[in-house]
């Protein structure tokens, strides 16, 4: 009962025969099979075990670093995918280069609902793919949509599909709509005309007054190819428009756009 | 109970020693360390039970959202940021800092130098923890997680851990042993990393904030080294002291202690950005912080053969010792956590619990099974040395760890696995939202009761220091008063 | 750049270098070369090996 509660208290055992004491517990210790405490090499398991963590980081580091680029979010591409070229599509061919630029406008802006392989979603975001829409003729139609959006069913391949699409009027430029309407145009099995900025910038213009988006109804009285105006718009057609435009100066230009964009 | 105790505090060695030539250093060093170090333990342990009553009114909100719903300062949002806040500055850091106090002048061999420094930092310390509480509460919260401490206060502490850093360095610098233990490479460690990790943090997200997803990378870039770099190493420094000296036993290998020092100082730092795996960061910045995570395996393992064979051949002594039970379940603990943190930063496993209550579990078995049971167990042998008074009530050391015990236990199994549950409900695109939530209410219940246990045991815990104390200011006031003055003057001494 | 940005890698750097120099100074003193001493360190001869301290709980029944 003397010695228990605090060691360094003057207790009878301690006082007097301390060497005693020692000797006695260093004797208990000796008896066990456990090593001399403090002096355990490193063992060999743990070396190993080290080992085989080294050789695992690297190989994990390697595999899901995305290539150490700081653009690159998916852990498991080590090279961006090459965007989807049209079959013979060479460098110089228009085709393929505004189809490799339009590609990352789709994947951007596009691919969330339509999806990377432009098949979208069953009942909600139509396809792209093999769609009567994306193969027609001419962009009239689908420059609209891309412009002002779409609401409401549409017919697709025979399904139908009905969600809304926003407007991109405000976010991408007449180049950028264009290689966009390009690359669908001409991936995924695909293949149709080239879309220019100039087509993409006369609708544009035609179509400044409208604010809502589409409708298929609304879409079906525009013609397929063609600069002509929806029927039931306003006389002025958008190549008179153009005309009418190219006079002014660029100045006045902007802030009659400003203007009617307001 | 009273009879018992009397026989026993009239076997202290305060009170029936009078040959103090023997017992001359530590008795030298453990009375010169009386004032600063109780000052940071006793504001740390008020905190703590301002931080528990905090975390119950957060805890019931979670299943009973119209508690106290009526005022303003206790809504969930303030309440929960002014819980993680007390208990991250005031209760475990203040804590952290008394007991690292202690050690370095242990095993300085030295008696506390200018002990004027450190209780300035205390005062400091908690001046600006007050201000900086209050101002979560009425609303003034930075909004970023662990450092939701309003701006005018974080510098009044800045100051205080600057003050502690360079009484830390005076103090190894003065040192008479020569050779250097595990435990201060953790603990000089730890001092000097939270300043920097601290200043960083503050500079980076709310004086001159960077942009965009950095911020978010920086936001935890800091809040993971706070457990890894400032509360680990003082928690692990304890244990390294506390087991060998409680047991008298050395630890079973040095070379694994340094291999698991250095090792953490290597990989801890690259861990944080495992809390954004799924989130918009360059994939190679997580996955070098998830392979970091794993590295942590390293020191993780060496730390746990130490402690558990150390520990071999010992357990009974478990019986005896208060420190060693909490100390004991503390290391349990730390393996415990570092483990479910390696599987956590996994990105398949991130996927089902990141979200959920899971990590809330795995936050708490870290902070408080492992740093809290160490701290506690750590005061159990400090503060009857620096007082001269032994523990008044073994009975209320008995009800704290068992409350503590079950508490965590209560708290971290059930609501690790429900956390889980509630990942899988959350992946599954069936299951409606509302029924993942409603899913987590019993585990938010049990959770609340496990927060009364917890709470039991620090009042438990807080009586008895504060009968303790009374005795030091009672009965025995002359000779404390004896004691302390001959330390202060050997103190001088010692500069 | 700025003050701030020169700041932080600043302290980028010194981290790692101040762990590099502790590193260094270690292993000249022989810190990390005493295995048998180091681990002694927490005794001394007022509370030597082989000696436990702080067994206060369940006396009465641990010892007669």
């Amino acid at each position: 009962m003397s010695v228990h509660s605090d060691n360094r208290g003057q207790s009878g055992l301690d006082s007097g025969e301390a060497t005693d004491v020692r000797d006695l517990h260093a004797a208990i210790l000796r008896e066990r099979p456990d090593p001399i405490e403090g002096r355990e090499p490193l063992n060999l398991w743990v070396v190993a075990f080290i080992a085989a963590l080294l050789f695992w980081a690297g190989t994990y580091l390697t595999q899901y670093s995305g290539g150490f680029r700081s653009d690159e979010f998916a852990e498991r591409q080590i090279n961006p995918a090459p965007a989807p070229v049209a079959a013979g599509g060479g460098a110089e061919d228009p085709v393929s280069k505004a189809v490799k630029e339009g590609a990352i406008v789709f994947a951007t802006s596009c691919s969330p609902c339509h999806q990377a392989d432009g098949n979208g979603v069953s009942g909600q975001f139509p396809p792209l793919a093999a769609s009567e829409w994306v193969l027609a003729e001419g962009p009239n139609r689908i420059a609209r949509i891309v412009l002002n959006g779409l609401s409401g069913p549409i017919q697709v391949k025979g399904s139908e599909y009905n969600n809304a699409m926003n407007a991109f009027r405000d976010s991408l430029d007449d180049r950028q709509i264009a290689n966009v309407l390009t690359y669908i145009r001409n991936s995924w099995g695909n293949k149709a005309s080239l879309v220019t900025p100039a087509e993409v910038g006369a609708i544009r213009g035609g179509t400044s007054d409208r604010s809502q988006a589409w409708t298929v109804a609304d879409l079906e009285k525009v013609p397929v190819s063609g600069g002509a105006a929806p029927a039931g718009a306003p006389a002025l057609t958008p190549a008179a428009l153009k005309e009418a435009l190219k006079k002014l100066s660029p100045d006045e230009l902007k802030s009659v756009l400003q203007d009617v964009g307001k | 109970m009273s009879a018992s105790s009397q026989t026993f505090s009239a076997l202290l060695p305060g009170d029936v020693s009078d040959d103090s030539s023997k017992r001359a250093l530590l008795a030298e060093i453990d009375a010169s360390c009386r004032v600063p170090v109780l000052f940071f333990v006793i504001s740390g342990l008020l905190w703590l039970l301002a931080g528990t009553a905090l975390a119950l009114v957060a805890s019931i909100k979670l299943h009973s959202p119209g508690f106290l719903a009526s005022w303003e300062f206790l809504t969930f949002g303030r309440v929960r940021p002014a819980h993680l806040n007390t208990v991250i500055y005031g209760f475990a850091s203040q804590t952290g800092i008394g007991v690292t106090l202690w050690l370095m002048c242990r095993l300085c061999r030295v008696p506390f130098v200018a002990p004027g420094l450190a209780t300035v930092a205390a005062i400091f310390w908690n001046i600006g923890l007050t201000v900086g509480v209050v101002g979560i509460l009425i609303g003034d919260s930075t909004s970023i997680e662990w450092l939701e401490l309003p701006r005018y206060s974080t510098p009044i502490l800045f100051f205080s851990y600057v003050l502690v850093a360079v009484w830390a360095i005076i103090t190894f610098r003065l040192r008479r042993e020569q050779h250097l233990y595990v435990s201060q490479w953790y603990l000089l460690a730890a001092i000097l990393w939270f300043p920097w990790l601290y200043a960083t943090a503050q500079i980076m997200l709310l004086i001159e904030p960077v942009r965009g997803v950095v911020q978010a990378a920086v936001n935890w870039w800091f809040a993971h080294n706070v457990l890894g770099l400032w509360f680990t190493p003082i928690g692990l420094a304890s244990i390294y002291y506390f087991i060998p000296k409680v047991i008298g036993r050395p630890i079973h290998s040095y070379y694994l202690s340094v291999l698991g020092f250095w090792s953490l100082a290597l990989f801890y730092n690259w861990n944080g950005l495992h809390h954004l795996i799924g989130g918009p960061m360059p994939a190679w910045m997580i996955t070098v912080s998830i392979v970091a995570s794993v590295m942590m395996l390293i020191p993780v393992t060496t730390v746990a053969i130490n402690h558990h064979m150390t520990m071999w051949g010992h357990f009974g002594k478990l019986k005896h010792s208060p420190t060693l039970r909490f100390v004991v379940v503390g290391a349990l603990c730390y393996t415990a956590t570092s483990l479910q943190g390696i599987a956590n930063s996994l990105r398949s496993y991130s996927e089902v619990v990141h979200f959920t209550h899971h990590t809330i579990a795995h936050a708490h078995l870290g902070l408080y099974g492992f740093f809290a049971m160490v701290m506690f167990g750590s005061l159990y042998y400090i503060i009857p040395r620096i007082t001269q008074r032994e523990w008044p009530s073994l009975g209320l050391i008995s009800l704290h760890f068992w409350a503590c015990f079950l508490g965590l236990a209560l708290y971290v199994v059930p609501l690790s696995l429900g956390g889980i549950l509630q990942g899988l409900a959350m992946n599954d695109a069936s299951v409606p939202f509302l029924k993942v939530v409603e899913g987590t209410l019993p585990w938010l219940k049990l959770r609340t009761f496990a927060g009364l246990l917890l709470g039991l045991g620090h009042v438990a815990f807080v009586g008895n220091l504060v009968w303790l104390l009374a005795r030091v200011f009672g009965p025995y006031r002359k000779p404390v008063v004896a004691i302390l003055m001959g330390a202060e003057t050997a103190a001088v001494v010692g500069k | 750049m700025n003050v701030l940005a020169i700041l932080m890698i600043g302290g980028v750097l010194a981290v790692p270098g101040v762990a590099l120099v502790a590193l260094r100074w270690a292993s000249h003193r022989g810190e990390l070369n005493l295995p048998e001493r180091a681990a002694l360190l927490p005794f001394d001869e007022e509370e030597p090996v082989g000696r436990a301290t702080d067994q206060i709980l369940n006396r009465q029944s641990a010892e007669s």
